[in-house]
């Protein structure tokens, strides 16, 4: 009996169809993300008191929103963006408006992510580059990102996974994907298997994406290990 | 040229402000290996940054080359620090490039196309003796080839002035006198003027020309490191050259004591074989303390002489006529 509704399921494509819809979904908010965290990210490090270019102002200023959007529990941040995809797409329902919520919650804490890893980078190796008369600019795109590179390729992996349990959660405000299936085919109507089967999915699609990130990683790091 | 002109650097902070420079005057002439010895804290390496405007100074000037660095722009001040090198404690080479790609940074940097960017790195890399590293990451390298590497990185682009911050202090004795001697040579075959910050007085002693001591935030006393070395006049330049523990050994006969001073003036004369061999007197070094400085023989040592009135009068009639500098210790 249990296995007989799986089987529709799958034979239906709508197993195949969520295992698709919920990488899209969080690759597509991986990137928005790091658009947006990215700029964020370097600017919160270089506005701080022993940054590139302090500016107080624009540090405090940009990290209260930062804290304050991370402070709110994702989904209830997700829920309170709505009217911003609106705003965006026209439009307050399916995938679309989805994704523009994920990336409102995803971005500040993408942002916090690459400022940890380009503190790494050590503050000696930005004053080598002042004295060789780099501007700011030349140092932020040809040392800071470089020697920060493994680092944030490791933070990318940890925003990933992150960011693939908010699509999940992005099922009870109507987005598709395995989180969906978990609730309305499985929960719902009471299918065990189904359920299992989702949370062996995303486990599977959680270890892939950190192999790929650790290989990645390995081979680009240059420093002792 | 380098002329610094009553440079002073304050650092304000909420819980009050520190001194870290008051009223610097020094002059480093083109050509010579500048010395600026102190001990951690004293504001050495704030004085060093203010060269190159690493930090601003809170007043005075900075000349270079006849050109004031404190009234240039940011943009101007670019160009400037292109023409001064710097090495560091830390050596702070780009962890994330092979040796070579160090070397072209500061050429990448300042528009040089990259396939002579590359040229001139290699040829670098053979001046400092590691041509055969250039495809290495520095984490594979010892701390001498970093320092190397980053002395390589800093003459790239053809600098007049190369500035060194504790450039041996993280490095080992042998290390260090191997350091040293390349930056004598790249000082002699390149023409390019030195400023070494250094706590160390054997790096004064192997390199430089001059040496300007710097004690809470001032400069106590500058000159030649032979007149410094054999006359100073500071008391902190007397710590540092002065061995502060020193293992005099017990006497033993209860003879008078004399202080010989090395001046420099008779190297090559062994005068203590001399002096034993034309009185006939047995003595006792009960301390020593010689260094070569460019050549000559500098220090000073204490001898012990025989409890015997006759014996002591010889030798010291011996040393009045010997034209050597001496004084009666007590």
């Amino acid at each position: 009996m249990a296995t007989e509704y799986f089987v529709k399921l799958w034979d239906n494509n709508i197993i195949q169809l969520g295992i698709w819809q919920t990488v899209y979904m969080t690759a597509l908010t991986t990137i928005f993300a790091y658009l947006i965290g990215l700029p964020l990210g370097v600017i919160l490090w270089a506005t701080d008191k022993d940054g590139l270019h302090p500016n107080k102002g624009v540090n405090t200023v940009l990290g209260f929103i930062v804290n304050f959007f991370r402070s709110i529990p994702a989904v209830i941040l997700m829920v309170a963006m709505i009217p911003a995809a609106k705003l965006l797409l026209g439009t307050s329902t399916g995938n679309g408006a989805v994704i523009v919520t994920l990336i409102i919650a995803a971005a500040p804490y993408v942002a916090r992510m690459v400022e940890s890893s380009l503190k790494e980078v050590p503050a000696g190796v930005i004053e080598a580059a002042q004295a060789m008369g780099c501007t700011n600019l030349q140092i932020i795109w040809h040392v800071l990102l470089p020697e920060a590179k493994p680092s944030l390729i490791s933070g990318c992996v940890i925003s990933t996974v992150t960011i693939l349990s908010y699509t999940a959660l992005a099922a009870t405000l109507g987005g598709t994907g395995l989180g969906q299936i978990a609730i309305i085919h499985g929960h719902q109507r009471s299918q065990k298997l189904v359920v299992w089967v989702c949370v062996l999915l995303i486990v599977v699609i959680v270890q892939l994406i950190q192999i790929v990130g650790t290989t990645i990683v390995r081979k680009t790091d240059k420093r002792a290990r | 040229m380098i002329e610094l002109k009553h440079l002073g650097k304050i650092y304000s902070s909420a819980s009050g402000s520190v001194e870290a420079l008051k009223d610097v005057n020094l002059t480093i002439a083109d050509g010579e290996i500048f010395g600026i010895i102190g001990l951690s804290g004293a504001g050495k390496s704030t004085l060093v940054r203010c060269i190159n405007l690493l930090e601003r100074p809170t007043s005075g000037e900075v000349w270079v080359d006849g050109q004031n660095l404190t009234a240039l722009s940011e943009k101007e001040l670019l160009h400037v620090r292109r023409q001064i090198g710097m090495i560091f404690q830390s050596f702070n080479l780009l962890e994330q490039r092979t040796v070579l790609r160090n070397v072209c940074f500061p050429l990448e940097i300042s528009g040089t196309p990259k396939a002579e960017a590359r040229k001139r790195a290699a040829e670098l890399l053979k001046v400092v003796g590691l041509a055969d590293k250039a495809a290495s990451f520095p984490s594979q390298l010892s701390g001498g080839q970093k320092q190397r590497v980053a002395i390589a990185r800093a003459l790239a682009t053809n600098p007049r002035y190369l500035l060194c911050d504790e450039a041996t202090s993280a490095l080992d004795p042998n290390t260090t006198r191997s350091i040293l001697e390349l930056l004598r040579e790249i000082n002699k075959s390149l023409g390019v003027t030195i400023i070494v910050i250094t706590h160390e007085m054997k790096v004064i002693d192997q390199i430089c020309d001059r040496v300007a001591v710097i004690d809470k935030s001032c400069i106590a006393e500058e000159g030649r490191v032979a007149d410094v070395f054999t006359n100073p006049k500071s008391g902190i330049a007397r710590e540092l050259v002065l061995p502060q523990e020193r293992p005099v050994l017990d006497p033993t006969t209860g003879g008078r004591k004399l202080r010989l001073i090395f001046n420099g003036e008779d190297t090559q004369t062994p005068v203590i074989s001399e002096m034993i061999l034309a009185c006939r007197v047995p003595v006792n070094v009960l301390f020593a303390d010689t260094k070569s400085v460019e050549g000559a023989a500098y220090g000073h040592m204490i001898l012990e002489l025989p409890n015997d009135e006759h014996d002591a009068e010889k030798v010291v009639s011996w040393l009045k006529n010997s034209g050597l500098t001496w004084k009666e210790e007590r």
